[in-house]
């Protein structure tokens, strides 16, 4: 993991709570909660206000909760480090490889992972999506961001809660639409919006 | 009250205990199981377990565990590797399989849940450790579609209704 500092004080902080208004979570439910079976991928951890948000349609969800295991991942000195990558990320995963999702949920996770375990990711992602599968980001855009990923939840009200649980802070990735879509290759974006208070959601979908 | 299979692997007898009067060490150190039948820290069982009773693990079991119309409890240190089947599921420990809960499943904050729940009503609370996917059917027809996850009951209190009616 990068050097990690103090965050320090003041309303502006990395590490300060937030809960933003979703624009990119109004443009989901338009087009994806329906009267049909909706099938989400979550990529971070168990959150109870997510699985409410998603209970309200008929939905398949999967959790992955990829954080804990591959956060700490770094290539080896030597052999493919994007072989070993795909072998990480095979074992990270549960969910079966042929299973298709409607949305895939990468909040936070791109702005903390190794940028080849990030490719294998994205190459995982856009195998397990289809044409009209929507890819959601959120992340902090600062040039500090919290030295561990939030928490972050999506409210029934649509509503953003983010949630750091990190004092600490380190140099972020300032995630810009040409960052994102550098890090995630054969992912376009299709919306980007600025939710204020440092952070930013981008709406992506296959290329 | 369980069914064992003939091939199982266990070089221990399974021994299911009821909650006694005068428990043991181990038990007295067990939560209050509410009546319920205990498989203590000590047992491990491998094989098919059925039942018609509340059901706490606090040992190990290996197999599948079919409580149609009953309770299971995973206890903190209660470790199951098998397919359930119950009518309500609660996890405090570690599980590894599928959770098929006929009314309601909850895996609490200390509760590690590698596998798929299929349920009415799933509960997740934070901070809880699950990887797998979670099918949230519709119900019944007359409660409409995609019954939702328990926001509301995820407390203490989540599984009362369900306790309520258990025969154990």
């Amino acid at each position: 993991m990068a050097a990690v500092f103090p965050a320090g004080a003041g309303s502006t902080s990395p590490t300060a709570e937030r809960a933003l208004r979703s624009p990119a979570f109004r443009t989901v439910s338009e087009r994806l909660l329906g009267d049909r079976r909706l099938s989400v991928l979550d990529l971070g951890p168990p959150m109870t206000a997510t699985l409410g948000f998603f209970g309200q349609a008929p939905c398949r969800l999967c959790l992955e909760d990829l954080a804990a295991d591959l956060l700490d991942w770094r290539p080896p000195q030597e052999g493919d480090a994007v072989a070993e990558a795909e072998v990480a990320l095979a074992r990270a995963f549960v969910h079966s490889a042929r299973e298709r999702f409607d949305l895939v949920l990468a909040w936070d996770l791109p702005c903390y992972l190794h940028p080849i375990m990030l490719g294998a990711l994205t190459a995982h992602i856009r195998a397990s999506i289809g044409p009209a599968s929507l890819v959601h980001v959120v992340g902090p855009t600062g040039e500090r961001i919290p030295a561990r990923p939030a928490r972050i939840t999506v409210g029934r009200d649509q509503v953003l809660h983010y949630a750091p649980e990190d004092d600490r802070v380190m140099p972020g990735p300032r995630l810009s639409p040409g960052v994102l879509e550098r890090l995630m290759p054969g992912l376009r974006l299709q919306h980007s919006f600025l939710l204020g208070e440092g952070l930013q959601e981008f709406l992506l979908a296959l290329r | 009250m369980f069914k064992r299979n003939d091939n199982e692997t266990s070089r221990e007898d399974p021994v299911v205990q009821p909650p006694s009067p005068a428990p043991s060490s181990a038990a007295a150190r067990a939560p209050s199981t509410g009546g319920a039948a205990v498989i203590g820290p000590s047992i491990r069982i491998s094989g098919d377990l059925e039942g018609d009773e509340d059901l706490v693990v606090q040992g190990q079991i290996e197999g599948t565990v079919t409580l149609r119309k009953n309770l299971l409890t995973v206890g903190k240190d209660g470790r199951v590797n098998a397919t359930v089947h119950a009518r309500a599921v609660q996890v405090d420990g570690h599980v590894e399989g599928d959770l098929h809960g006929e009314e309601q499943v909850v895996v609490r904050k200390s509760g590690n849940v590698r596998g798929n729940i299929v349920s009415p009503r799933v509960t997740l609370e934070d901070g809880c450790r699950f990887k797998g996917s979670i099918d949230m059917e519709t119900v019944t027809a007359s409660e409409g579609r995609g019954k939702v996850a328990d926001i509301k009951g995820s407390g203490p209190d989540a599984m009362k209704g369900s306790l309520g009616k258990s025969a154990g």
